[in-house]
């Protein structure tokens, strides 16, 4: 049985970062058309920054108490990096400062990393377009997760294994729950600036090339310059979701692998079908379905598909039991992508407007609109 | 009325001189050449008509003319400036506008938001600084919406400012083109077959409205139609083309006379 404390701190976890990364998906490909299917590499930056960088960090400031030089702890990082992670988790529980400053130092160096790993991806996104894009992408994000599995300095030496994190939570002496409070605000934060950014003149701008880049064009907007921005944001917050996984203690554990975070159906697929489910451009639609999904998914679904598999007569259908519920949560996923598909196309909740002003406001202006040029007219005629 | 469009300045001065020229401008597609040294000239504040039977190569020009399209050959001078190789959004700060054959709307967005995007130099499209500092283009946009909704007031579509592009009529979104157009503060605007698929009515109020927009705007026009008479008497000048080559530039009932114009019509 789990405990259901640590089960909804499991749910809300999951569900923040599932709604952080997405929302990262929505501004490239829902909000300006870039169909980005290499998302994860993006991810992956803030898993390196966590693991190795803070990591390094943390190494260089409690040296003295390993009893080596800074530098040659930074290097036992990778070298030795089970046994030095776990003194220095150990002292990291004792200094409160040192933790709160490496989680700022991680969320800043991920954003920023992120951005400049999107600025990168963006010169072919300036060149291609549709299925090519999407194919480049997909192929750099897969080039890159290669890379660093086999690049002992970035993620260790076994890309299976990988490194082990800072537990820079563990000064509350509660991880688990601190992560998931720290986790969720930075999803609550992430919400707010998603409505804010549709409902500026910069979301509608993206939603206007997204839609037709030859007017765009035709309107003045350099689309270049558009579509960069895109993936320079979209990617950093995608950076952000990566350090948030990275933080948490319920979903990644106390360890992160180079085959996890470049994981194309974890970090690339499942952020497109929230956003599918949720709606194109709709920052409430993606809210509604991450929260639904991961409700059901990582709560009833996928604690409890063994026993969900035994109690259906699956067998029967000629089915494996096991396969079937190490299955079950795609196929439901599926069947829901489906249903949305057929019956509310534009998901959950159809993409709103861009309210640059409330929608009360427009409605009084453009009365006066009328009021005013009735007037003007009958000024003219008499 | 005509103030509630005050941000277009009026201005009179050098009305009738060219403000666009082509000079011998070449376009070759494979081994079609769609536009063989063609020479058209715009008189600031005037309408000018540019007719021609199907595949002449009307669209290809306003390609060239916008931007949209680099000629092999020849130059396209704006303002006294060679533009030929400038991308197209930096001819339309120019003020250079042009509108598309098949209308090409923003589908998801309302109208009211089609015009909004035109509007030039908004602080909030800058995307690192909108969704945390609005108080740094609140203001604009208010003022924008207000000329906006005015100018979907004079084109005739206030009452669908709330609609999805995507719901409107064929008619609707040549308007709504037209206001894009007005809204981006355009003084030379290129309309590539407006009055398409209109129906006759729509057809005589839209050339109302641009020979308004001429009259008290001095707004220059180049107006692609391939349908002779039908806007001839809004007009003040015209080219035929056929082939790729103009073959007859001058008053419009002179151009629309002229034996090679009709014997063009006759063969396409
Ligand atoms: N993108 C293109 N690729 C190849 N051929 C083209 C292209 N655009 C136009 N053409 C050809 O150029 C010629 C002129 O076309 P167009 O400018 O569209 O004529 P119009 O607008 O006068 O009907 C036609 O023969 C057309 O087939
Ligand atoms: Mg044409």
């Amino acid at each position: 049985m789990v405990n259901v404390v640590s089960l909804a701190e499991i749910i809300i976890s999951f569900i923040a970062i599932y709604y952080i990364l997405t929302v990262a998906l929505n501004i490239k490909a829902g909000m300006t058309g870039i169909p980005d299917f290499g998302h994860a590499m993006f991810f992956a930056i803030g898993g390196i920054v966590v693991a190795n960088f803070a990591a390094r960090i943390a190494a260089a400031f409690v040296a003295s108490q390993l009893g080596v030089s800074p530098g040659e702890a930074m290097q036992l990082v990778i070298a030795e990096n089970t046994a030095i992670m776990v003194k220095i988790n150990e002292a990291l529980a004792t200094k409160p400062l040192l933790s709160i400053m490496l989680i700022i130092f991680s969320i800043v160096v991920a954003l920023l990393l992120g951005g400049l790993l999107g600025w990168i991806a963006s010169y072919p996104a300036l060149r291609l377009r549709g299925d090519y894009l999407a194919i480049m992408l997909l192929t750099a994000s897969e080039g890159l997760r290669i890379f660093v599995m086999y690049t002992k300095s970035i993620m260790g030496s076994t890309p299976t294994v990988g490194l082990t994190t800072p537990a820079l939570f563990a000064f509350t002496g509660d991880a688990g729950l601190w992560s998931t409070v720290f986790v969720a605000s930075l999803a609550v934060i992430v919400y707010l600036f998603a409505e804010r950014f549709h409902n500026s003149p910069s979301g509608r701008l993206f939603r206007a090339v997204r839609d037709d880049e030859d007017s765009a064009e035709a309107v003045g907007k350099n689309i270049a310059k558009v579509r960069r921005d895109a993936m320079i944001i979209g990617s950093a917050i995608a950076a952000l979701a990566g350090v948030a996984y990275s933080f948490s203690t319920w979903i990644a554990g106390s360890s992160i692998a180079a085959q996890s975070i470049f994981d194309r159906v974890l970090w690339t697929f499942w952020p497109w079908a929230l956003m599918i489910l949720g709606g194109m451009s709709s920052n409430r639609g993606i809210t509604l379905a991450t929260i639904v999904v991961g409700a059901l998914i990582v709560g009833p679904i996928r604690i409890y598909k063994n026993q969900i598999a035994a109690a259906l007569p699956v067998d029967k259908l000629g089915f494996d039991p096991g396969n079937f519920a190490s299955a079950l949560e795609f196929t439901l996923v599926a069947l829901l992508i489906l249903l949305v598909l057929l019956f509310r196309p534009k998901g959950v909740i159809p993409e709103p407007p861009s309210y640059t002003l409330k929608p009360n406001e427009l409605k009084e202006l453009v009365k006066e609109a009328g009021e005013q040029l009735e007037l003007s007219e009958e000024g003219q005629q008499s | 009325m005509s103030e509630s469009i005050g941000t277009l300045r009026l201005q009179r001065k050098g009305d009738g001189e060219y403000v666009l020229w082509t000079e011998n401008v070449v376009k070759r597609f494979g081994g079609i050449i769609a536009l063989n040294k063609v020479n058209i000239k715009l008189r600031k504040g005037k309408i000018t008509l540019l007719i021609g039977p199907n595949g002449s190569g009307k669209t290809t020009l306003v390609n060239v003319i916008s931007g949209f399209l680099t000629p092999e050959e020849g130059k396209v001078i704006y303002k006294g400036k060679d533009i030929t190789r400038l991308p197209p959004h930096d001819r339309v700060k120019m003020g250079l506008v042009r509108t598309f054959q098949i209308p090409k709307p923003f589908q998801n967005l309302t109208v009211l938001e089609n015009v909004m995007v035109a509007a030039e130099g908004n602080p909030g499209e800058n995307p690192y600084i909108a969704a945390i500092f609005r108080g740094k283009w609140k203001k604009f946009e208010r003022e924008q919406v207000e000329k906006a909704f005015n100018i979907l007031k004079w084109v005739g579509l206030v009452h669908k400012w709330d609609s999805k592009a995507s719901d409107l009529s064929g008619g609707q979104l040549k308007l709504l083109e037209i206001a894009r157009a007005i809204m981006k503060g355009a003084d030379t605007i290129i309309m590539d077959e407006p009055a398409a698929g209109i129906n006759p009515v729509l057809v005589h109020d839209l050339f109302d409205r641009i020979v308004k927009l001429s009259r008290e705007r001095h707004v220059t026009f180049l107006i692609i139609e391939h349908r002779i008479g039908l806007v001839g008497k809004y007009v003040d000048y015209a080219y035929a083309m056929n082939m790729g080559e103009v073959i007859s530039e001058g008053e419009p009932e002179k151009v629309f006379n002229d034996p090679k114009v009709l014997e063009s019509y006759l063969g396409g």
